[in-house]
């Protein structure tokens, strides 16, 4: 049984509680290392920078800084950054914005739990995310 | 290093794993039973569109779950497979002979596989068969000159393709048709198909899209699309780019300039609804030439009824480990037991609680007393009021319990409706249990295609009563035995077709599978229409072997002939072939089937074919029996067991050499005790039975009577088996507990003949077969 000689880490920012927490407890539980959170669109460029983490997710409505700025700024500074947008199902304009930035995938609130796992695997297994 | 050991551990924790790989045994098993079939279904009519895409969806299916689990090899295998599957449902290929044989050889690697990881051994490697497969799709190769490259999980790259892009510029623009498909009901969908098509324009240019950009948007529930990009890059890294979450598929193949990308049907609400890609549309079309976005393809409709079909079957069901409903079985069983315990105390308290009042009783006494006290001289009255005050007493109890009868009367309602919620119960888990016989059966037709085609014979399987339902334990038993017995059917039984058209037979001969249910029993019958059983060559076999002397099997009947097939070390192959010939002789099929509490029969005519009979039981833990009274104890046997009671007052009996025979009504049977079946511990036969009542008990159609003390009646027993220490006794098939507490054995009737038999065939003097019955 081989394992995973280091695990890749995540980025989950969101500026809700329990959101943070089914994003956190599903990616730990599909493998992967919470390297870090924010609340907010500033945190989450200044965490990307500290951090580096392979993955981010990104919640597109939050205070002082939303998704979408946020992922416009991490990829500037960081053409390679991999994120995952957070999305509800009537965010398809600032969605389709954020997939023209360079957003890799995007996850639909409410989330179906299988899905999120799922999500988390697809980008556990895949390579050049490191 | 097997694929087990080795990446299918990295995606879940170890336990998880050992969960979803037992689910994907599970399932992948029926799925290769069902793709069998749908193979068999092929080889008749190659270009049934329904039937290749079922195939395809199988296999597709086969290949999801075992990239999940990170099996790489069965994936890569599969990969292949789905995408010759693909070129044969767009016409571009036949399944020809040559290409079926390649395919069930892979599905018999699957089943290897499967079992390996059942057992947990390391996989084999599928190198040739891999190569073979290959060869396949260059062979057919037609339009599609370069092999399609299909991204599995195992093989994803990158999450951002196009990095490598400067090594690649060297290459020509090559025309990609690209297929992506969604997972069910993904939401958001079309947002994923504009994520991917997003990068693939980073690629190059996408010619052809379908559905067309414009309403691509507006799907809700977009299952698949399909476009056709114009690109230098390679293959895997345009199959990696369309690797969002959500993607179940992407087929990634080159195609010459000009393809059209094909329609992808759309109903929102249709889950899996891209397997109606349909008719490749190899049609050189101008490119960018618009189509609506309604698939006008007239091939989608093909696909439809199939589909259809596999909603209407399916049934929403949850998967249950055996063992949990052996348990829940097992404590129904001890219910059912304390039930009827329950009963029989309370039928014994029931005179107590009879009709008479017994306070009107003891107000009688009283008030007869009373008078007496009334009329005696005072001296003697003293005694009588000394009296009446006990009979006081005696009269409020009797108040009391006449307060009870009420209570007893309900006291057996409530048992009374507990007899029925438990009966009910237990008939429930024992349904929970049943499975029809449809898959195993099914399963023998693949056995009857490739036994017959080595031997060069043609055989017909025709399968009757598929819904008909068993012990699932039974059925996991019950398939090698039924296995045995179809190979020698067409192995022994079918004549070589220059045999069969000289005896004015049809050229294809048919073996026939049915499944009948009959009262508390499953009958499953294996027919075929061949030679019969040639007894000459059995009797002589018998006598080759040194198991019989030439003068006895002489005196043989037909029937009995016929019987010595179930002899150990008795094959009447010519040459031992590795058809029939792998070490299951009938009579093993036999001790199997008995192991089973069934029995097995056999009937053949000379010309005309031969036919075996297998009666089950419904089920292996509850069984109908006789109870009988011996003078060491109750026993039970199996009701099957039992063909008649008789009592033998004033009929003819006789000795024959020890054993007493007895006349009834015209046939001679051996009559034996208890004793002559078990050697009781103590001292033997202190109480032999005189009564007359005989059971006449009957297995494998032998026949002998049965001496009881008395007849208990018939009961379901939960039949429990024996502890080890008595486990070797012959003639015990096990025990269970009855309704007072008591035990009781339960009669192996099979072994107890064998038994009776044997001691017959130790009396040199005696010949056996004068003690047979011939029923």
């Amino acid at each position: 049984m081989s394992k995973t000689p280091e695990k890749k880490r995540l980025l989950v920012v969101d500026d809700a509680l329990i959101m943070r927490a089914i994003i956190k407890d599903t990616a730990r539980h599909a493998g992967w290392e919470i390297a870090g959170e924010a609340i907010n669109g500033v945190e989450a460029v200044a965490r990307y920078r500290e951090l580096k983490p392979d993955l981010v997710t990104l919640d597109i409505v939050m205070p002082e800084m939303d998704g979408v700025e946020a992922l416009r700024t991490i990829r500037q500074e960081s053409p390679d950054a991999h994120v995952v947008m957070i999305s509800a199902i009537d965010q398809r304009a600032k969605l389709s914005e954020c997939i023209q930035l360079g957003a890799i995938d995007f996850v639909v609130k409410p989330f179906d739990k299988q899905r999120l796992q799922s999500l988390f695997q697809t980008y556990l297994h895949a390579k050049g995310s490191s | 290093m097997s694929d087990h050991e080795g990446s299918a551990s990295g995606d879940f924790p170890a336990e998880e794993m050992s969960e979803y790989l037992r689910l994907y045994l599970d399932e992948t098993g029926e799925q290769l039973d069902a793709l069998v079939n749908t193979l068999l279904a092929l080889e008749a009519d190659p270009t049934n569109a329904a039937g290749l895409n079922e195939a395809f969806r199988l296999i597709h299916s086969i290949k999801g779950s075992s990239a999940l689990l990170g099996l790489d090899r069965i994936t890569t295998l599969t990969h292949h497979l789905e995408s010759h599957f693909e070129r044969l449902r767009s016409g571009r290929r036949v399944l020809d002979g040559e290409v079926m044989n390649v395919v069930l050889r892979c599905i018999d690697f699957l089943r290897t596989c499967s079992e390996h990881l059942r057992t947990g051994e390391p996989l084999d490697s599928a190198g040739d068969l891999l190569d073979e497969v290959k060869a396949l799709e260059r062979s057919g190769a037609g339009v599609a000159a370069a092999p399609p490259v299909t991204d599995s999980r195992a093989r994803t790259t990158g999450i951002m393709p196009g990095k490598d892009l400067a090594s690649q510029t060297e290459r020509v623009a090559n025309d990609w048709r690209v297929r992506v498909e969604f997972a069910p009901a993904l939401p958001m969908a079309e947002m994923k198909a504009e994520l991917i098509l997003t990068r693939l324009e980073q690629f190059g240019a996408i010619v052809d899209l379908q559905p067309p950009r414009s309403t691509l948007r507006d799907i809700v529930g977009l299952p698949a699309f399909e476009a056709v990009l114009r690109s230098a890059v390679a293959a895997e890294d345009v199959a990696a780019a369309c690797r969002p979450d959500g993607v179940v598929d992407v087929v990634v193949e080159s195609v010459p300039p000009g393809t059209r990308a094909v329609a992808v049907a759309i109903s929102g609400a249709d889950e899996g609804g891209a397997e109606d890609v349909e008719g490749h549309d190899d049609e050189p079309l101008p490119p960018n030439s618009a189509r609506g976005p309604e698939p006008d393809l007239p091939h989608v409709q093909p696909a439809r009824p199939e589909k259809g079909r596999a909603s209407a079957g399916l049934v929403e069901t949850v998967r249950v480990d055996v063992h949990r409903l052996d348990v829940l079985l097992n404590l129904t069983g001890e219910l059912v037991v304390n039930r009827a315990r329950l009963s029989q105390l309370a039928g014994d308290m029931a005179p107590a609680f009879g009709k008479t009042t017994l306070a009107v009783r003891t107000q009688g006494v009283s008030d007869a007393l009373k008078e007496v006290r009334d009329n005696v001289d005072p001296a003697l009255a003293v005694t009588v009021t000394d009296v009446l005050e006990q009979m006081e007493t005696l009269h409020q109890h009797a108040r009391l319990w006449d307060d009870s009868r009420q209570r007893f009367a309900e006291l057996m309602a409530a048992i009374d409706q507990l007899a029925r919620v438990s009966d009910s119960l237990q008939r429930g888990i024992l349904n929970t249990r049943m499975v029809p016989v449809g898959p195993l059966f099914s399963r023998f037709r693949r056995t009857v295609r490739d036994i017959a085609m080595e031997l060069g014979k043609r055989v017909h399987l025709d399968i009757v009563g598929e819904k008909t339902e068993l012990d699932k334990r039974m059925i996991d038993e019950i398939g090698d035995p039924l296995n045995h017995l179809v190979r020698n059917c067409i192995d022994h039984g079918i004549e070589p077709i220059d045999v069969r058209l000289r005896h004015g037979k049809p050229e294809v001969a048919t073996v026939r599978l049915v499944a009948v249910h009959r009262g508390n029993s499953v009958f499953i019958t294996v027919e075929d229409d061949g030679g019969g059983i040639d007894t000459a060559r059995v009797g002589q076999i018998a006598v080759d072997r040194g198991l019989l002397a030439a003068d006895t099997v002489e005196a043989l009947a037909e029937r009995d002939l016929i019987e010595l097939i179930w002899q150990p070390g008795l094959s009447t192959a010519r040459a031992v072939s590795d058809i029939s010939g792998r070490g299951v002789g009938m009579d093993i099929v036999r001790t199997k089937i008995a192991a089973l509490n069934g029995s097995i029969d056999v009937e053949s005519t000379r010309g005309r074919g031969t036919r075996f009979t297998i009666r089950l039981p419904l089920t292996l833990t509850i069984t109908r029996c006789m109870l009988f009274r011996l003078p060491q104890g109750v026993v039970a046997v199996p009701i099957e067991n039992v063909r008649e009671i008789v009592s033998i007052t004033g009929q003819a009996q006789v000795r024959v050499s020890g054993r007493q025979i007895c006349d009834v009504r015209g046939e001679m049977l051996p009559v034996v005790t208890a004793d002559d079946l078990f050697s009781w511990s103590g001292e033997p036969s202190a109480a032999t039975s005189v009564s007359d009542t005989v059971v006449i008990l009957t297995a494998n159609r032998r026949t002998v009577g049965l001496r009881v003390d008395a007849l208990l009646g018939g009961q379901d027993i939960v039949v429990k088996p024996l502890d080890e220490q008595f486990a070797h006794v012959r003639g015990l098939g096990g025990a269970s507990i009855l309704g007072d507490g008591s035990v009781c054995l339960l009669l192996d009737v099979a072994n107890c003949l064998d038994t009776i038999q044997r001691a017959d065939v130790g009396e040199a003097n005696a010949s056996s077969e004068s003690q047979r019955s011939h029923s």
